[in-house]
């Protein structure tokens, strides 16, 4: 019932889901064209068109990135393509929105014609019908990220764009890292054992009382369960597999960390915005965090990129090279105006397509396109091209583990694999009882997305 | 003299609790006074280092916080308005009068007010959909009107105001809408400046139901405009904050407006001992 | 039938704007939440399953550890929110009018605050770290350091203790103006017998109140059955090991974020059922017909 003022109530990809307000039931096409334009794919509309774009944290005059972004997009837009005109709709970050957004496509069948969402959100309006797949060559569908593809196909069919992936990594202090004595890693690669040695040391209390921390992460991943190759389910997505021996013992590896008390103390409830806080006061030396805090740092004039932070990936264990991630999507609603919905897969096309970026680094004053790593090839070059710290990030994508895709995997997810983590974090469990426990509550949910 | 120094203690603990309940207001203050680098700042501080206005002009200039605040102030005016008349009517009602159904209408009152928001959403947004008050501030307003806090409020109240006087106008040929009007309405005045007071924060502080009815950003009261300056990938705490403290502000001018109407001890004449 | 409308109109008149409201808004949606929780509903529509989802509940560890939280919560709670706002309403009745509007004031500003707000800033004090305020102030007496929303033995404790340790300005706002509004004759005629302030305060004020005192238990505990904003905030979400889960919350993420209806709908109804019988509980034992 109460507002949602500054807190980010999800966890970062669940947050980016797109905006959601209700619009009227577009009124019905004629089967004949509704066909020959899905079938043309990508031609353009040749009479004047008017969509509606659905775009989270988008407020009209505000500087936010979103509305800064989504009305240079618009105005790129609408110098290729002067027929299609693009409203956006606006509204708040947080879960209300999601809520708003399920209402509007779900139950009143009507809504917008393009919109942002994300992984398990995408599934659960593809299980509804509501969304229209993308008609995409075989060109295109080579030039989308393969993981990203495969999250965002729902039995057999691609039924969403990938915008962006976005891999968690870790950001490091130097200042802290100097002061410690510890070496950074040599061009960002390590171990497991060699970040749990830099953390030990990197936690210490100075003259004055202040505490730093040596690592930390926000309460929003499983990244540590991935290091010795586990992985929440097989290749099908068939059975839960978060149990297995490997998946184990990178908890183990979790848990050390937590052991050696190189966490603050609150490291079970921090958010994401505090951990972004307390590595900007200089209490964290090694977070663990997505692309996003890049912009944070770089805002900031007491943070200068190679002088006093720099980036890192995960660090490296029994497994390959790895690292958490997130996708998000633009999708297309499913609907009888064909002519609505060609220009809406062609809008949805430019919004993760290679001209965008392009286009808006043209415009005065330029505008950085892509907040996060593109999900194609052809235009994820531009990404690295903002910040050498980006062009770091731009490298992530090839080896990034992109969030289960299941329709049922924020349930798996928030109500079981985060109790279980938080128990054998604490030492309440042992990593292996902790994972053994959810194994049966997450494979019927597994099984349940599979119906 | 003598008094002052027997309440001494009775000051210094309130002033303490006070002091203590008023930590998030201040906090809040302080923040939005903060130049925007030290907003963050961890751990937070207690006194100031410096003061800046920087966040109050950032907000002024680039959002619409006044529209917000507009917005805001009608939804919320027109709401608590008619909670003053609806529910004191009702109020009286239920406390005073006996009627058929009577028990079975309270009973059916108190329980839903335990019913959770999440739970009558949906529903609640089909029935305005049916009756084509999306986006709408009609659409915003109707709902507020039907939550039922304020019935059982004056129904308490007026519950303990003495019966004899109705009575006595009646006797002398006062209609029931003058009894409702001159008697009740005038001895309800503390709890009518309570009930405006409170029904004026719930709605000045709506959020999920605005945010799912309202379409157009120009209508958006100030806490769905507010959460829409949370960012995706940065949130600017100090805007933020500003922002929730420029929202206070009214709510807190509504408070000394009503607040003179709990009369020392409304006189209650002709009343048994 | 006339002839009773005659005699009971005015009646329905003075219900009727309310009621016809709250029948549309509230009780209309509620029934369809009654039907949702015998339903296997998800987003997009469901069949009847009768109790079926009473049964998850009742084997649902996480629903339980929400409803013992929950019934924990509320009555520590209610129980000081309702002691502390009569105590401080009565403390300040005798002390002057100008000391009586400062007073009022004073514990009714915090409440401009949004409740994320102050759940914000209770995060803040009981943070485990150094910074924590309650670990600092317990730190000048030689105790501590706790680990409170950092644990999930303490994580509760802080949440109740944030909810005690405030002034319930509502409810001191509410006592006085009820107190305000009693008779004045009660006090002289107990004046006249020589009766000391306490036990005015006990044998008029306190009885005197009953309706107010009431009104604010159930209220207070429908708002803490329904406590969300405080728990999520503080510790981000249920807490360590979902130490801190509460109904209001479970039912939030169950319905909006697994898309369960059916099964959010039957927490409501648990809910909802508590709380009535805790209203009647508390009707039957605060029952007064004073008439004065």
């Amino acid at each position: 019932m109460e507002r949602d003022v500054t807190i980010s109530r999800r966890r970062f990809l669940q947050a980016m889901a797109a905006v959601g307000v209700v619009v009227a039931c577009a009124p019905a096409g004629t089967p004949g064209t509704s066909a020959a334009a899905s079938a043309s794919g990508t031609a353009a509309a040749a009479k004047p068109v008017s969509i509606e774009w659905w775009r989270r944290n988008y407020t009209p005059g505000s500087q936010s990135a979103e509305t800064i972004t989504s009305d240079a997009a618009v105005k790129a837009w609408k110098e290729r393509y002067p027929n299609v005109t693009i409203t956006i709709q606006g509204g708040p970050f947080g879960p209300e929105t999601d809520q708003k957004f399920d209402i509007a496509i779900l139950q009143q069948k009507a809504g917008p014609d393009v919109f942002h969402t994300t992984g398990g959100d995408v599934l659960k309006y593809a299980a509804a019908g509501q969304l229209s797949e993308p008609p995409l060559t075989d060109a295109e569908r080579r030039d989308f990220n393969p993981s990203a593809l495969q999250a965002t196909t729902y039995k057999g069919k691609v039924v969403a764009y990938p915008l962006w992936i976005v891999p968690w990594f870790e950001y490091i202090n130097l200042d802290l890292f100097k002061e410690a004595g510890v070496t950074p890693p040599k061009d960002g690669n390590w171990t497991y054992d060699e970040l749990f040695a830099a953390a030990k040391k990197l936690t210490f209390k100075r003259a004055n009382g202040k505490q730093v921390y040596g690592f930390a992460h926000a309460n929003d991943e499983f990244a540590f369960l991935l290091i010795d190759g586990g992985r929440p389910y097989d290749k099908d997505v068939k059975t839960w597999t978060f149990n297995s021996p490997d998946a184990v013992s990178g908890l183990e590896k979790w848990v050390a960390l937590a052991q050696a008390k190189v966490m603050p103390p609150d490291f079970l409830t921090l958010n994401p915005n505090d951990s972004q806080a307390r590595f900007l006061s200089g209490d964290i030396a090694i977070l663990q965090r997505p692309s996003a805090m890049i912009n944070v740092l770089n805002a900031d004039k007491n943070w200068e990129f190679g002088k006093n932070w720099d980036i890192a990936n995960f660090p490296k264990a029994k497994g390959d090279q790895t690292a958490w991630g997130g996708v998000g999507f633009i999708a297309v609603r499913e609907q009888q105006d064909a002519d609505r919905k060609a220009a809406a897969h062609q809008f949805a096309k430019y919004l993760t397509g290679p001209d965008i970026g392009p286009d808006l680094k043209k415009q005065t004053p330029p505008v950085e396109y892509w907040l996060a790593p593109a999900g194609r090839t052809s235009a994820a070059g531009i990404y690295g091209d903002y910040h050498p710290a980006k062009a770091k990030v731009a490298k992530m994508g090839a080896f990034t583990y992109v969030l289960p895709n299941v329709s049922t995997w924020s349930e798996i997810d928030q109500k079981y694999m985060r109790p279980a983590r938080d128990a054998a974090l604490e030492g309440k469990k042992t990593p292996k009882q902790a994972l053994d426990e959810v194994t049966s509550a997450a494979q019927r949910l597994l099984d349940e997305a599979n119906k | 003299m003598s008094s002052i120094r027997r309440r001494l203690p009775v000051h210094v603990l309130l002033l303490v609790a006070g002091a203590l309940s008023l930590f998030p207001l201040y906090w809040l203050f302080l923040t939005s006074l903060s130049p925007t680098q030290y907003v963050v700042r961890v751990p937070p501080e207690v006194v100031p280092r410096e003061l800046s206005v920087g966040n109050y002009q950032r907000l002024f200039e680039t959002t619409p916080i006044v529209r917000w605040l507009v917005n805001t102030v009608v939804i919320a005016g027109v709401i608590t308005a008619f909670h003053l008349l609806f529910d004191s009517m009702a109020g009286y009602a239920f406390a005073k009068r006996r009627f058929p159904g009577k028990d079975v209408m309270f009973w059916l009152i108190v329980s839903t007010l335990t019913v959770p928001a999440q739970v009558t959403l949906i529903p609640v947004f089909f029935i305005l959909r049916a009756l084509g008050l999306l986006d709408t501030y009609p659409g915003v307003i109707l709902p507020g009107l039907a939550d039922v806090f304020g019935v059982f409020l004056m129904k308490q109240f007026i519950q303990t105001l003495p019966t004899e006087l109705e009575h006595a106008a009646r006797v002398d040929g006062a209609s029931e809408w003058q009894v409702y009007r001159h008697i009740i309405v005038p001895l309800s005045r503390p709890a009518l400046a309570v009930l405006a007071i409170f029904t004026f924060q719930r709605y000045w502080n709506a959020f999920i139901f605005p945010l799912v009815i309202l379409r157009d950003p120009a209508k958006y009261p100030v806490q769905v405009g507010l959460a829409t300056l949370q960012g995706e990938f940065n949130t600017d705490y100090g805007m933020l904050m500003t922002g929730a403290a420029v929202a206070a502000l009214p709510m807190i001018a509504v408070f000394f407006a009503f607040q003179r109407q709990f009369v020392e001890g409304i006189r209650i004449g002709g009343v048994k001992g | 039938m006339t002839a009773a409308l005659r005699r009971h109109g005015w009646s329905y008149l003075f219900v009727l704007p309310t009621f016809s409201l709250f029948v549309l808004f509230t009780l209309l949606p509620v029934a369809q939440g009654l039907v949702l929780a015998l339903q296997d509903a998800r987003v997009t529509g469901g069949t009847f399953i009768g109790l079926a989802n009473f049964g998850t509940l009742a084997d649902d560890p996480a629903f339980r550890q929400a409803l013992g939280n929950t019934v924990l919560y509320a009555t520590v709670v209610v129980a000081a929110q309702v002691t502390l706002a009569l105590v401080v309403a009565s403390l300040i009745q005798p002390l002057g009018a100008r000391s009586r509007v400062f007073y009022r004031a004073l514990f009714y500003l915090p409440l401009v605050n949004s409740a994320i707000l102050v759940a914000m800033v209770w995060r803040w004090i009981f943070n485990p770290n150094p910074f924590g305020l309650a670990n600092a102030a317990l730190g000048t007496l030689g105790l501590g350091p706790f680990l409170w929303i950092g644990s999930s033995d303490q994580a509760l404790l802080a949440v109740i203790l944030s909810a005690v340790l405030t002034i319930p300005g509502g409810g001191v706002v509410l006592y006085s103006a009820a107190i305000g509004s009693l008779p004045r004759e009660l006090y002289e005629a107990a004046d006249l017998e020589g009766a000391g302030p306490f036990a005015k305060w006990r044998h008029i004020t306190v009885p005197l109140l009953r309706p107010t005192t009431l009104y604010l238990v159930v209220v207070y505990t429908i708002l803490a059955f329904q406590v969300f904003e405080r728990v999520y905030i503080m510790t981000n979400g249920g807490g360590p090991n979902n130490a801190t889960i509460t109904i209001v919350q479970l039912i939030y993420s169950t319905a909006f974020q697994f898309g369960r209806y059916g099964l959010a709908s039957a927490m409501a109804v648990v809910l909802f059922v508590m709380a009535i019988v805790v209203a009647i509980a508390q009707f039957r034992s605060l029952r007064t017909d004073v008439e004065y």
